[in-house]
């Protein structure tokens, strides 16, 4: 089975590399075209190249868009992999407010998260959403005092250094517990 | 607000457990100083992330049972495997394999044929595993296993199942626990929810068995929160179910932590390499 998938995938993108390398010929011919017209003046020669470059790249930006979900689902995973969080566009220059997208979490995470980025006094708001039931990932809202010398990622940083912390102390104070055998015990 | 003044770890007292009962497959305990929210993320991770082993793929060489491969597949799947070892195991997904192997999984074989006139059930007793450390839960000597099928005479049931790793948000059948309890404000001083009654809210709403741990309504005391915890299945003991939860919960916030740190560099150094140093001597 998986192989199979495999065997798709890989066959996906050798279509794409010869989308991609026909866009290429094309694009070839239209610089070509350009050259020919605007050969007598060499100033405009150049700008006509580099307009030919500009399409190029929008060309073949449009190209990745059009290329099939299935191309921007292959890299959406690859991109979960490397970044389990990203800080979304849209956010302060100094960074006291700023949206973080974290991957492959959920409420598990996102409520305990945001209580603890609450508890610290420097921070004006916090909030977390799932926009979407299934895409497995989340939003952390984070806005800090701006008077303070906090910003989001450091009061994101101490809030997971908090809950690290409490769970630690959680499943301490449970093994002690545990061991202690003060508790009602029927096997 | 109250809520958000309860102290941390490095405060005393910090979050408290207090064990109530622990039986074979039961715990009860009791969670205080700590938020609805924490409380709330480790009955998540118990319920659904906590790692055990299950059927996940079957080869059917002889099925002549009135049951479908399909149906008798589930049925499988659903059998709770002794999984005090899976930690050990790798995801397949994760192993360097190319199919499966015995670091990422478990063989098990069922070959039955009934002979006699009576009917003959196949139940988990009757699946052979390749690992030891891997095998069907039996309560205890007397368990007689759980019903997979009856075969007439003549009838006639081999197979072959690949045993796997995963977690219960994948597929219910990875879940560890039974059932997980937790009740919290046993006498409603949140106002979290409005109890609807026709003549007496006190006679129609008896008190939880939790309302010992706590005051009967009077003023703004510290959070309570009585986690009453767990059925297992047997596949893992309850009190291994809450230590690798709560390890769990850890992994995930260093691994959140880790990606935050890295990915931030670059974010960090280009608004405020000059103007604020701070960050990059405490934080990274």
């Amino acid at each position: 089975m998986d192989q199979d998938q495999m065997s798709v995938d890989s066959d996906r993108e050798q279509n794409y590399e010869q989308e991609e390398d026909t866009m290429r010929v094309e694009k070839e011919h239209e610089g070509d075209e350009a050259d020919q017209v605007n050969d007598t003046n060499t100033n405009t020669n150049t700008d006509t190249d580099n307009v030919a470059n500009n399409a190029d790249a929008n060309v073949s930006d449009l190209n990745l868009e059009d290329s099939g979900v299935d191309q921007s689902n292959a890299e959406e995973s690859i991109d979960s992999q490397l970044h389990k969080i990203k800080i979304l566009p849209g956010a302060s220059s100094d960074l006291k407010s700023c949206t973080f997208q974290i991957r492959e979490e959920d409420h598990t995470l996102g409520n305990s998260l945001r209580y603890m980025v609450l508890r610290n006094p420097n921070v004006d708001f916090c909030g977390y959403s799932i926009p979407h039931p299934s895409e497995h990932l989340f939003n952390l809202r984070i806005q800090t005092d701006t008077n303070s010398n906090i910003n989001a990622v450091n009061a994101l940083n101490t809030a997971l250094n908090d809950l690290i912390n409490v769970s630690k102390h959680a499943l301490e104070t449970f093994q002690d517990e545990l061991e202690s055998k003060d508790y009602i015990i029927e096997y | 607000m109250d809520l958000y003044n309860v102290p941390l770890v490095g405060d005393s007292p910090g979050i408290d457990v207090r064990i109530r009962k622990l039986t074979k497959n039961y715990v009860d305990f009791v969670l205080s100083n700590i938020d609805l929210s924490v409380a709330n993320s480790l009955r998540r991770v118990m319920i659904a992330e906590v790692p055990t082993m299950a059927i996940d793929m079957v080869e059917f060489y002889q099925n002549s049972s009135v049951l479908a491969d399909e149906f008798i597949a589930h049925r499988l799947g659903m059998i709770p495997l002794t999984s005090e070892k899976a930690k050990d195991f790798k995801y397949t997904r994760d192993c360097s394999c190319t199919q499966n192997c015995h670091l990422c999984s478990v063989e098990m074989t069922l070959h039955v044929k009934c002979t006699e006139d009576q009917t003959l059930s196949v139940t988990s007793k009757d699946l052979i595993s390749s690992n030891p450390d891997v095998v069907p839960v039996l309560e205890d000597g007397q368990d007689k296993g759980i019903l997979i099928a009856k075969l007439n005479k003549g009838q006639e049931l081999k197979l072959f199942c690949v045993v796997k790793k995963g977690i219960a948000k994948e597929h219910a059948k990875w879940s560890p626990c039974a059932a997980v309890e937790f009740d919290y404000d046993p006498y409603n001083k949140l106002r979290h929810t409005n109890y609807w009654y026709e003549k007496d809210k006190q006679k129609e709403w008896p008190l939880s068995k939790n309302a010992v741990e706590e005051t009967p309504e009077d003023s703004s005391q510290p959070y309570d929160y009585n986690a009453t915890v767990k059925h297992t299945v047997g596949s893992l003991s309850p009190e291994t179910i809450v230590t690798q939860a709560t390890k769990i919960l850890q992994d995930k916030l260093e691994e959140v932590q880790i990606s935050l740190e890295n990915d931030s560099k670059p974010a960090m150094n280009n608004s405020f390499e000059e103007e604020n140093e701070y960050f990059k001597e405490s934080y990274f």
